[in-house]
């Protein structure tokens, strides 16, 4: 059974080359986890940015709803009955669980749109995520590298003293087990490339559509809080009016208002550009899989922007 | 990534701004102490708003049925995803398991070998 040291150091040394062939061939770099980093922590401001706006919509939806039909109740008559018969809700023929209303408020209408909303962001928050953790720099960390090593290392010199290779030093085992390790991270680090190039090609188009959608949600948004900000800028406006005395509170109240309005366009024009910039920043990761010292514009400008809302819509809940 | 305006979307636009143009003239009328004028308009501005309404309430409807199916779709990617995950997982415990299958068979070899001396 016993092998000769040449032999056996030969073999080594093949081992050796192989393993640094391999190296230059894949000619692997770490991946470069920062872009994927940035742009899940941007998706993340995204989605939350969007669930602040959107719920402003729907509470100043509600409202506005509750004061018009009181204020139509009040009236009695058959303009009365009507907003009371609305608010009456149906079975639905075939569904024990459904209910129905013969005319749905905006406000409901709104908190399905928000809600919707809230979960596509959050299925591309998880597919961000996701790809993070694919990206990982320590998908094998160095503690288990540093483990596999040495506990190989332990097993090829214990292997050497029960198979009597008398002659390999406790450095050439340290050495065939460092490249076999190596071997092994050189494979991790290619699996994890191929699979995070494949995902971000085969799922660019769904994240275009998604980017599309996102666009038409913040330009619903923006039309909807206008027409929000409008009834209640009238509202304000009509106590500066005869026969009302106006007042500094009143005009206060205004201006308030009117900032307010601002900050919100400002979060939804925000989101936008957010969604504009997503299908590039997309495309940029799987520039950063490839080539790590590549200018990522376009994570860039998504990171910047999920900054500003960060700040944007942590303003607005401090007032 | 150019993306057109749909036609309720200009459409809402367009009452959004006629309705402000009303409210305007509301307001004016209140300041000209024309109250019954003022409700006149007012009256008008109330059908716009609800007309805007319920073309806000189809916008949003369309959206949700069109993010519904999207969301489908990313779960699946999802899903795929993981499985990639937990693929190079396998292979890193394919590894440690190597490791230790090569402990278990120095083990074997020391014991074969204490069975001949003996």
């Amino acid at each position: 059974m016993c092998k000769s040291l040449p032999t056996f150091k030969l073999r080594a040394l093949s081992f050796l080359g192989f393993v640094v062939l391999q190296g230059i061939l894949s000619g692997c770099p770490p991946i470069q986890h920062q872009p994927f980093s940035e742009f899940a922590t941007s998706i993340q401001s995204l989605r939350d940015g969007a669930d602040e706006a959107l719920q402003i919509n729907y509470q100043w939806s509600r409202d506005r709803w509750l004061k018009k039909t009181m204020t139509t109740i009040a009236g009695g008559g058959n303009a009365a009955d009507e907003s009371v018969q609305q608010l009456l809700l149906d079975g639905v023929p075939g569904d024990p669980f459904g209910w129905q209303m013969p005319k749905e408020p905006l406000f409901m209408k709104t908190r399905r749109f928000r809600e919707g909303a809230h979960r596509l962001n959050t299925a591309l928050l998880d597919y961000a995520n996701l790809l993070k953790e694919l990206a990982q720099p320590d998908v094998l960390s160095e503690n288990q590298f540093t483990q596999l090593t040495s506990t190989l290392n332990a097993n090829v010199q214990s292997a050497a003293t029960s198979l009597k290779f008398e002659g390999m030093t406790k450095r050439d085992s340290a050495m065939i087990s460092l490249a076999a390790a190596e071997l092994f991270r050189q494979h991790i680090l290619n699996s994890q490339r191929s699979s995070l190039r494949k995902a971000i090609e085969e799922n660019q188009k769904s994240i275009e559509s998604l980017a599309k959608l996102g666009v038409e949600a913040t330009r619903i948004a923006a039309l909807h809080l206008r027409q929000e900000y409008e009834y209640r800028s009238l509202k304000t406006a009509l106590k500066l009016a005869p026969p009302n005395q106006p007042s500094t509170q009143s005009l206060e109240s205004l201006l308030q208002l009117n900032e307010r309005y601002i900050e919100l366009q400002s979060i939804l024009r925000t989101l936008h550009d957010t969604y504009i910039a997503l299908p590039g920043a997309h495309r940029e990761l799987a520039s950063a899989v490839a080539r790590p010292s590549l200018d990522l514009t376009w994570i860039r400008s998504v990171y910047e922007n999920g900054r500003r809302l960060q700040r944007l819509y942590q303003d607005l809940t401090e007032e | 990534m150019p993306i057109a305006k749909g036609k309720k979307e200009a459409l809402v636009e367009y009452l959004l701004n006629i309705k402000r143009q009303g409210q305007r003239l509301e307001l004016s009328l209140r300041f000209r102490n024309k109250p019954s004028e003022a409700v006149q308009v007012r009256k008008s501005v109330d059908v716009l708003s609800d007309a805007v309404d319920d073309l806000l309430g189809a916008l949003m409807d369309a959206w949700a049925g069109k993010a519904d199916a999207l969301e489908a779709d990313f779960r699946s990617i999802n899903a795929r995803l993981q499985a990639s995950i937990r693929d190079i997982r396998a292979k890193i415990k394919v590894a440690e398991n190597v490791v230790k299958a090569i402990g278990l068979i120095d083990e074997a070899v020391d014991k074969a070998a204490a069975l001949l001396k003996a």
